[in-house]
């Protein structure tokens, strides 16, 4: 199965209490944890004058530029628990500071790549990397829940209907696969093999039979899904059952798109420059996570 | 091979009448796409299981390479795996050996 690694739980709470209005919650010990956390990285980044740090897209960052990005970061992030409400824009500011956070904490422990510090290192220094690992893991998911709270991908309404909150990049990516699988779905392409499993194993005349009846009820049902996928990019919230129904196309985009990547337990897709499938690879990935945002939808308005 | 091994004796008329004793087991399969909360999901919405039911059955398609999440009737058994193969699962069914 593709697996997800169980995240620690997630904290702070996020809850959208009216629109622009957002609520942060803390769990027993968080700020203490926080305030340790940034005391750590301030400390480190002060006592480092040789410190600097080049990110993804290749820019260096000087010690007295890390020392400003920390500085204000820091400010951002106090001010957010002072306050009981904090606007979308505040928001989006304290996710970025989370992030800035995260990755200078990650410079620092240089190369601790592992779940602990450094056994080889003398105890001081030890501790020192355990603060840093600590504040980079606290960052980084306050970082991670504050972005999925800005963009669910599902959102649930007042009257416990469902609206897609997805970019405008999803639905034009969703609308290529769908038309590319409701052309497929009559075919005999071995990329479709997923939707169309033997029933009876290996027992082939018996499979065969099932397939018989069952394959164009098959088709007519994944029919039916993608339509209702298709309209609901452009219209109003859709209820429980149109939601589900969404829910089982998308899985089925994945399901053509993991065949044709040739996705196994031991090889998960993962995004490569210059590789011809990056395209196939980042629908993939991204299927995936709304996937998961459908799921945890209809099995939050299961546990009502 | 000698003329003297032991031979099979298969009747297919005989094979072919259905042990209405037996059960029939709905089966689902471990797949390297389908993802483990997907398939939990999918395993309540369809059978009624209680969540912790359900993650446990989830957990031995995961970990065991298969799991029997129903054990009924032929005809009900084809219609659980009608609607597994409808949500994407790799799902069979075969009689109770």
């Amino acid at each position: 199965m593709g697996a997800e690694e169980p995240g620690p739980e997630p904290s702070p709470t996020l809850v959208e209490t009216a629109p622009d209005r957002w609520r942060l919650r803390w769990a027993d010990g968080w700020v203490a944890s926080l305030a340790a956390a940034l005391t750590s990285i301030v400390d480190h980044v002060r006592d480092q004058p040789e410190l600097h740090l080049t990110d993804a897209s290749g820019t260096t960052f000087r010690h007295d530029e890390l020392v400003a990005v920390v500085s204000q970061s820091t400010d951002s992030v106090m001010s957010a628990v002072r306050s009981d409400e904090l606007t979308t824009e505040v928001l989006v500011e304290l996710g970025a500071s989370a992030a800035n956070l995260a990755i200078v904490a990650n410079a620092a422990v240089a190369g601790g790549e592992g779940a602990g510090p450094d056994p080889l290192l003398p105890e001081g220094d030890q501790r020192r990397q355990g603060g840093l690992m600590a504040a980079r893991d606290l960052f980084h998911r306050m970082a991670e829940r504050i972005w999925t709270a800005l963009d669910p991908g599902v959102r649930t309404l007042d009257d416990g209907r469902y609206e897609l909150a997805w970019r405008a990049a999803d639905r034009s990516m969703v609308r290529v696969l769908a038309t590319e699988l409701d052309r497929l779905l009559d075919s005999d392409d071995p990329s479709i093999v997923r939707l169309f499993p033997p029933a009876y194993g290996t027992d082939a005349e018996r499979s065969a039979g099932f397939d018989a009846l069952a394959r164009y009820e098959l088709i007519d049902r994944r029919r039916e899904s993608l339509d209702v996928l298709r309209t609901a990019m452009d219209s109003g919230p859709l209820d429980g059952e149109g939601l589900a129904a969404v829910m089982r196309s998308v899985n089925d985009l994945r399901l053509v798109l993991g065949t044709r990547l040739d996705v196994t337990e031991e090889r998960e897709p993962r995004v490569r420059l210059g590789d011809p499938d990056a395209a196939a690879v980042a629908a993939y990935m991204r299927l995936s996570q709304l996937l998961g945002q459908i799921v945890g939808a209809l099995e939050d308005a299961g546990d009502d | 091979m000698s003329e003297l091994s032991p031979v099979e004796v298969r009747n297919p008329e005989l094979d072919d009448v259905p042990d209405v004793d037996r059960p029939w087991l709905v089966l689902v399969w471990n797949d390297p796409i389908n993802l483990m909360d997907y398939v939990a999901f999918v395993f309540q919405k369809l059978f009624g299981f209680s969540k912790a039911k359900a993650h446990q059955l989830m957990m031995d398609v995961h970990l065991k390479g298969k799991a029997v999440v129903a054990s009924c009737a032929r005809d009900e058994a084809e219609r659980h795996v009608f609607r597994l193969h409808e949500h994407g699962l790799w799902a069979t069914l075969q009689q109770d050996e």
